[in-house]
């Protein structure tokens, strides 16, 4: 039943990515977009991911699809249609996409034969294999060798300049806020 | 549902947003197929976080979801400057094609 679903969520999550791709019209991708994200989001709770489930909601469909459609409305005519690429780059990326399948495969077939048989259904499910809130943010605070004190405090710092740079960047030249 | 199916997805989430980075003439596009490949990244941090790495290494869920937390951050502040970047050029060339873009091209 749960294999069903994940695989019936995987043919969603790469549906909808075919439609972000493909699309002619810039709105309709950055919906299939937000469906791809949602359907991600879904997959990380069936993970046992919950805080980065809610994370991905939160941050990707909140804010960067909530920018993303802002700046579709913003630039392009709403029913109009991007054209088409030419066949031969169509060919030459099918090519690198194969590519990237392959390096990509290649290094996944490793890791899988490796964890085959003592994995099957998950390592240990239970209780001590999810990452509980609490835990999660002792560990986010944790000055040690196991901790993630310092890309937590420099994470912000980056945050903050991407925000002063954006807006430095999008301000027009006479000098007002966009 | 276990590692190999995991990899496997988000390999093919990988490829697609490459096909996509490659085909889009439109830069908002191609930032959006840029969004699907770090979503094939944040699929591969959760999974090996809950079946752990080859080798019999042990799943460490915590570091895991931080790693996914942290690439989220990240991608945040890179998409927040990428349509600052965007509005900037619609403002100036009053398009968005980027085999036009080729002002910095030597």
């Amino acid at each position: 039943m749960r294999d069903a679903f994940f695989y019936a969520l995987c043919a969603a999550l790469l549906g909808l990515a075919g439609v972000t791709v493909l699309a002619r019209n810039l709105f309709r991708a950055a919906l299939a977009l937000l469906g791809v994200l949602l359907c991600t989001a879904v997959l990380f709770m069936l993970l046992r991911a919950e805080m980065v489930a809610l994370v991905q909601v939160m941050v990707y469909i909140g804010g960067i699809m909530i920018f993303v459609l802002y700046a579709v409305l913003l630039t392009s005519e709403l029913g109009g249609r991007m054209p088409g690429p030419s066949p031969v780059k169509i060919a030459a990326s099918v090519f690198c996409a194969a590519l990237a399948f392959g390096v990509v495969g290649a290094l996944a077939s490793r890791a899988g034969r490796a964890d085959s048989g003592a994995s099957a259904d998950g390592a240990a499910p239970g209780p001590d294999n999810i990452a509980s809130l609490k835990a999660l943010g002792l560990r986010l605070l944790d000055p040690g060798p196991d901790g993630f004190l310092i890309p937590f405090e420099l994470i912000s710092l980056v945050l903050l300049a991407a925000m002063v740079g954006a807006i430095a960047i999008a301000r027009d030249d006479k000098g007002r806020a966009p | 549902m276990n590692l190999t199916s995991c990899l496997v997805l988000s390999a093919s989430l990988f490829a697609i947003g490459t096909y996509g980075l490659l085909t889009r003439r439109n830069l908002i596009a191609a930032l959006m197929s840029l969004e699907l490949m770090v979503n094939a990244a944040l699929i591969n941090f959760v999974a090996f976080a809950r079946f752990g790495g080859p080798r019999g290494a042990l799943p460490d869920p915590e570091a895991g979801s931080l790693f996914a937390l942290f690439a989220v951050g990240v991608t945040a502040a890179e998409t927040a400057l990428a349509l600052a970047i965007v509005i900037a050029v619609h403002r100036q060339r009053g398009h968005l094609d980027i085999r036009a873009l080729d002002r910095m091209h030597g």
